[in-house]
């Protein structure tokens, strides 16, 4: 319920955040309006460019902020929150050249202007971010070096549009508006800052050092590494952290991954990363000894936040067992005498990553291990094909609504799953997931 | 489920911010009613013109080439933020002529454009026609 009132309370500051400058429009004194049309589509200006504002917050991992929803969804949020945005800002223009198509003078840069060009600019920038981001594998940009584009775009399209907003001077010139415009510009500013100079800056006093690198099933490698000169940090397990391998903390080439291990006093941390992109596939020619970065811990994807449950119930699909690995190590490590299941899609037995440390589990653990495998060989007597309702119906126990429920995996496998636990009468409020696709 | 409470978190906040933008539009609108009464009858009439119709013709076409109904209305017509009706009884002809080529020098914080490009026979056929502009009860 703390949960439950704290998620409440962000989402509330939020929402206070984007409708801040609308409202504020709404109650102090402005200047003559321009006629009903003209002042919704500069309602449309405003509150475009509060959101724009937001997006940086909403990415700036701020852990307290993020908590109670779990980062992944933030990063999910921020993606949803850019098409509202982008429909909103372009209605702007779009509005005024309607109800007076003299202003369409306004988008020739030879004609307008700075301020007006520099707001169509605004809008191009946001514009080019959306198109890179959303078609981002489509059109094969690379995510290191989509990433600062997407920073650059946002940058310039806060920037522009900041500008437009501010030399036009209109309802943003009574004074009122002028400190609050002000007071939010320079907090984008705080955030840019805080993220790209005083957190990698934090991240190279506080490095780590690979210590080994290890071959698993299914084009898998686990990195294991550990703290130099300092304590590393403590986490929950099934969190996860953004690594930055052969590369200083400001070049802005991390990468999201599970911690696999499970927290241990020393702070050392295991990763199991899949081969999948460009990054993940050099993974596996990392030396002993390359320094590393790790900003950590985050997400809500813990049973640590459910110490209460009957047992706990993990549904991977692929590369997804990795923050189970961690879970389940921790459940070993602390001896937990309940009853867990462990549920694993994957294309073939022979690439099952982690599939031997998984068997070495059952040994200290009351854990049932359930592979699905797509491709089963000739002599398996297993589950076939996809997790389904009835796979989880056969392996799940008498008093599966008490247990609580974790799955990772590729987000159409979550959201079936989901579904799937739905239809066999577990609460949504036992089921947890992580959002690893964060790119 | 968490993915899809974000996407109607995202759709609420769309909704919310184009109700705020139609609620700001509506509390700026004076409405039809103010509109009608409030806006005085500035048609120049043969009696209150101060000259030749080819004139204020010609002052009109400025008017409009140059769009300044962006940011003025007459009689109704235009964008209410900086109406112009009456405005040849509140100020004199260089007056005028100053707010069109030179509006700082007027109001050093004004946010106006300097029309300082336009010939010199296009400014002053507008200003003659904004002269014609007046209060018919004044």
């Amino acid at each position: 319920m703390q949960g439950m009132a704290q998620a409440g309370f962000w989402i509330a500051v939020y929402l206070a955040a984007v409708l801040a400058p609308l409202g504020l429009l709404l109650v102090a004194p402005t200047p003559r309006g321009g006629g009903f049309w003209w002042d919704v589509a500069m309602g449309f200006g405003f509150a475009g460019l509060a959101m724009m504002a937001v997006q940086f917050l909403l990415t700036a991992r701020f852990r307290r902020a993020t908590a109670p929803f779990g980062i992944d969804v933030v990063y999910y949020f921020h993606r949803y929150l850019a098409y509202v945005l982008v429909a909103v800002l372009v209605a702007h223009p779009v509005v005024l050249i309607l109800i007076n198509p003299a202003q369409r003078m306004y988008l020739n840069p030879l004609e307008a202007p700075w301020e007006m060009t520099a707001g169509s600019l605004s809008l191009l920038s946001l514009l080019a971010l959306i198109v890179s981001s959303a078609w981002r594998k489509n059109l094969g940009i690379p995510y290191d070096g989509w990433r600062v584009v997407h920073l650059i775009l946002a940058v310039a399209a806060m920037a522009l549009g900041f500008y437009h907003m501010w030399a036009i001077g209109y309802y943003s010139g009574t004074p009122v508006v002028r400190v609050v415009w002000a007071l939010i510009g320079l907090s984008v500013l705080a955030v840019v800052f805080r993220v790209r100079l005083l957190r990698p800056w934090s991240l190279l006093q506080r490095p780590f050092r690979v210590t080994e690198v290890r071959e698993e099933r299914g084009d898998s490698w686990t990195l294991a590494m550990e703290p130099v000169g300092h304590g590393g940090f403590a986490f929950e397990p099934g969190q996860f952290a953004w690594v930055t391998l052969g590369h200083s903390p400001f070049a802005m080439r991390e990468h999201p991954f599970s911690i696999a291990s499970s927290p241990v006093p020393d702070g050392r941390l295991e990763f199991t990363i899949k081969e999948l992109g460009d990054f993940t596939r050099t993974v596996g020619q990392i030396e002993p000894g390359e320094p590393a970065y790790v900003d950590g811990p985050y997400g809500a994807f813990s049973l640590d936040r459910h110490p209460d449950a009957a047992g706990y119930t993990f549904i991977a699909g692929g590369i997804g067992v990795a923050p189970m690995a961690s879970m389940l190590r921790a459940l070993a490590d602390r001896e937990d005498p309940r009853s867990h299941i462990l549920f694993a899609a994957h294309s073939d037995w022979e690439r099952i990553p982690l599939r031997d440390e998984f068997q070495r589990l059952r040994e200290h653990l009351d854990l049932e291990v359930v592979h699905v495998l797509e491709e089963p060989p000739e002599d398996w007597s297993g589950e076939t094909g996809w997790i389904t309702r009835e796979v989880l119906d056969r392996h799940l126990p008498e008093n599966r609504d008490e247990m609580e429920y974790f799955i990772c995996g590729p987000i159409p496998m979550i959201q079936k799953v989901e579904g799937f636990l739905d239809e066999l009468g577990i609460p949504a409020s036992r089921v947890r997931t992580e959002l690893f696709d964060l790119a | 489920m968490r993915e899809k409470i974000a996407k109607g978190v995202a759709l609420i906040t769309g909704l919310l911010v184009v109700g705020g933008a139609f609620l700001f539009g509506a509390l700026q609108s004076p409405g039809p009613e103010a509109a009608v009464a409030g806006a005085p009858d500035a048609r120049p009439t043969e009696e209150r013109l101060q000259a030749p119709d080819t004139v204020l013709a010609e002052g009109r076409r400025v008017y409009d080439e140059q769009n300044c109904a962006l940011c003025h209305s007459i009689a109704g017509e235009g964008s209410p933020r900086s109406p112009l009706d009456g405005v040849g009884d509140r100020l004199d002809a260089e007056e005028l002529r100053l707010w069109v080529v030179d509006p700082q020098a007027v109001d050093p914080g004004v946010r106006k454009p300097a029309y300082d490009d336009l010939p010199e026979d296009e400014v002053e056929v507008l200003v003659a026609y904004l002269q014609s502009l007046t209060d018919p009860n004044s």
